[in-house]
């Protein structure tokens, strides 16, 4: 496995021009950050938020207005850094006239001679990888949407590649085709290939992303491991307890929202320092702890907030 | 590398005659030799001048469509479709993607003016006319003109959207060929900067008078033997540069 990371941007920043003469708005602003080789991971933000144009400029699509991107430590304008990514775009824009066979032929003589020590798996074995075994001599035209995306999917795993990059991979299918997708990136992931993808769609990148990185116009709000957000996030805390008449303790009622059910009873506190009082309390009243923990957020509510904005 | 520049150009091949279009231009380019038949075959005298003139000037104008065609949809409109974002992201270079595709619309340009040229031979053997001399240098010329016009609509596709690329590619055919206007411009203009405006006009455009011995062959005069090298010559330049140009522009654009 390679020693620098499989993408790194350095203080990435992009202007389009607006007509002719006009400089637009920064669409990216230094945007830094390092995705680790062998993980999975999502590059988050709403529509518009820049992580189409940082995966145009990570594949050399566009060219930075500042910064860089390096591909396992090489420069993207270089073509030959392309050789280890296999990338899927937002939506897949294939030539239709061709049969998935053809096109998969096509996209194989684009990287040229096989890397050493890379076997490249056959047509028939990246069909049957991404669930459309049997499409060989179909011509795209006649593809749904889905297998459309299947077939890009397939057309991403050519070269063996070390880094997979997509784009907005699960947009447009329905809950089992992403779900096939999730467990696809997975089975990637476990052989040791390293997945970027963008979605703003938070539950597919909490259940499979080790690290993410949360784009707000243009600007990096949060990259780290989700756990880390999440940890750093758990602002509610519930201890479960066992105590007589726990309901009727006017003192344990004003420490948070107490909920009691007979002898078990459950008390939310908000706050690291409430809930220790709260503990301190409970004991002193005789009662027994049976458990406490933190209140898990859900990626949504940390990164948009009560007030839709993102929280570093 | 050239590996990768003919799988490109045999993956256009493949694209372009499986479209729908490039058929209807074959079929009009048909129609049209077909008529020229009819007219001929109606006149009493000379029908084989009305026939060569009709069917040259067809061919001209299918395979020149044929070239403008191909060269949008070969770069602008797969930039506009994204089709070209899964190539380019490969190992390739830009320089690359367009020189395949340039020498895949070639294989089309060229396969359509050889169906229609074969055509027009056929139509002459029914008729029991004898090819005239200079029959195939002027299909030749035809075919080097068409390719000037797919280097331009390269060029144009380079930088501008599909129907901007077409309209201006369109208006260079159609320029170039009252090209000698400007000459004309540029010789008796009244003032000086309608002279150098002539003058610049005359070298920018294609002069596609230069590939036109229609006349000369459709009316059995004897024609300049040069005027094929110079043709050849001055194709192979044309084209060479607006291919340069359209790997500079296009090696730093940003694709949409």
């Amino acid at each position: 496995m390679s020693e620098h990371p499989a993408i790194r941007f350095l203080e990435l920043e992009k202007v389009y021009k607006e007509g002719f003469w006009r400089v637009g708005k920064p669409s990216l602003r230094n945007v830094s950050f390092d995705v680790p080789a062998g993980q999975i991971f999502g590059f988050l933000g709403a529509n518009g938020a820049g992580k189409t144009t940082s995966i145009k400029i990570a594949l050399g699509l566009q060219s930075a207005t500042k910064g860089r991107v390096q591909i396992f430590g090489e420069n993207v304008d270089q073509a030959h850094s392309r050789a280890r990514i296999g990338y899927l775009p937002e939506r897949p824009y294939f030539h239709l006239n061709l049969g998935a066979n053809e096109f998969l032929d096509f996209h194989r003589r684009l990287y040229g001679a096989a890397i050493p020590g890379k076997r490249r798996p056959s047509n028939q074995e990246l069909l049957t990888l991404v669930g459309i075994p049997e499409v060989g001599d179909r011509l795209l035209r006649n593809f749904s949407k889905g297998m459309l995306q299947r077939i890009g999917l397939a057309q991403t795993l050519l070269n063996d590649p070390d880094l997979v990059i997509l784009d907005e991979p699960m947009s447009g299918l329905d809950p089992v085709g992403r779900r096939e997708v999730r467990n696809l990136l997975l089975e990637l992931n476990k052989m040791g290939k390293t997945i970027f993808f963008s979605s703003h769609i938070l539950s597919d990148i909490e259940s499979i992303c080790q690290r993410i990185a949360f784009l707000e116009k243009g600007e990096l709000k949060y990259c780290g491991k989700i756990d880390d957000l999440v940890e750093r996030n758990a602002r509610e805390f519930e201890i479960l307890f066992r105590l007589e008449e726990a309901g009727k303790n006017a003192e344990l009622v004003t420490l948070g929202k107490l909920e009691a059910h007979g002898k078990l009873s459950r008390l939310s506190v908000s706050g690291s320092g409430e809930a220790r009082r709260a503990t301190e309390k409970l004991w002193s009243l005789g009662a027994e702890v049976i458990s406490f923990s933190p209140v898990h957020r859900g990626l949504e509510d940390i990164l948009f907030g009560e007030k839709g904005g993102a929280r570093k | 590398m050239i590996s990768v520049i003919f799988g490109i150009a045999l993956n256009t091949w493949k694209q372009m005659v499986r479209d729908r279009i490039f058929y209807v231009v074959l079929i009009v380019a048909c129609l049209m030799l077909g008529f020229s038949y009819l007219l001929a075959t109606l006149t009493i005298v000379e029908s084989r001048k009305i026939l060569l003139d009709f069917g040259f000037s067809a061919v001209s104008i299918a395979s020149g469509m044929t070239a403008v065609y191909l060269g949008i949809v070969s770069v602008a409109r797969e930039i506009e479709q994204r089709t070209i974002y899964t190539i380019v992201s490969k190992p390739i270079s830009r320089s690359q993607y367009l020189l395949g595709k340039f020498l895949g619309s070639v294989l089309v340009v060229g396969a359509t003016h050889l169906l229609l040229s074969l055509n027009i031979a056929g139509i002459l053997w029914i008729m029991g006319e004898p090819a005239p001399a200079g029959f195939a240098a002027c299909l030749l010329l035809i075919f080097l003109e068409s390719l000037v016009l797919l280097g331009i609509a390269f060029f144009c596709s380079s930088f501008a959207s599909s129907i901007l690329a077409a309209g201006v590619t369109v208006a260079f055919f159609l320029i170039g060929r009252s090209n000698s206007s400007f000459q004309v411009m540029a010789e008796k203009g009244l003032t000086a900067s309608t002279r150098s405006v002539g003058k610049a006009l005359y070298y920018l455009t294609p002069n596609l008078e230069r590939f036109n011995i229609r006349d000369i062959v459709a009316y059995a005069r004897p024609f300049p033997q040069e005027m094929l090298w110079v043709g050849l010559a001055y194709a192979a330049a044309y084209v060479a540069v607006c291919l340069a140009m359209s790997c500079l522009i296009i090696r730093r654009r940003d694709l949409p």
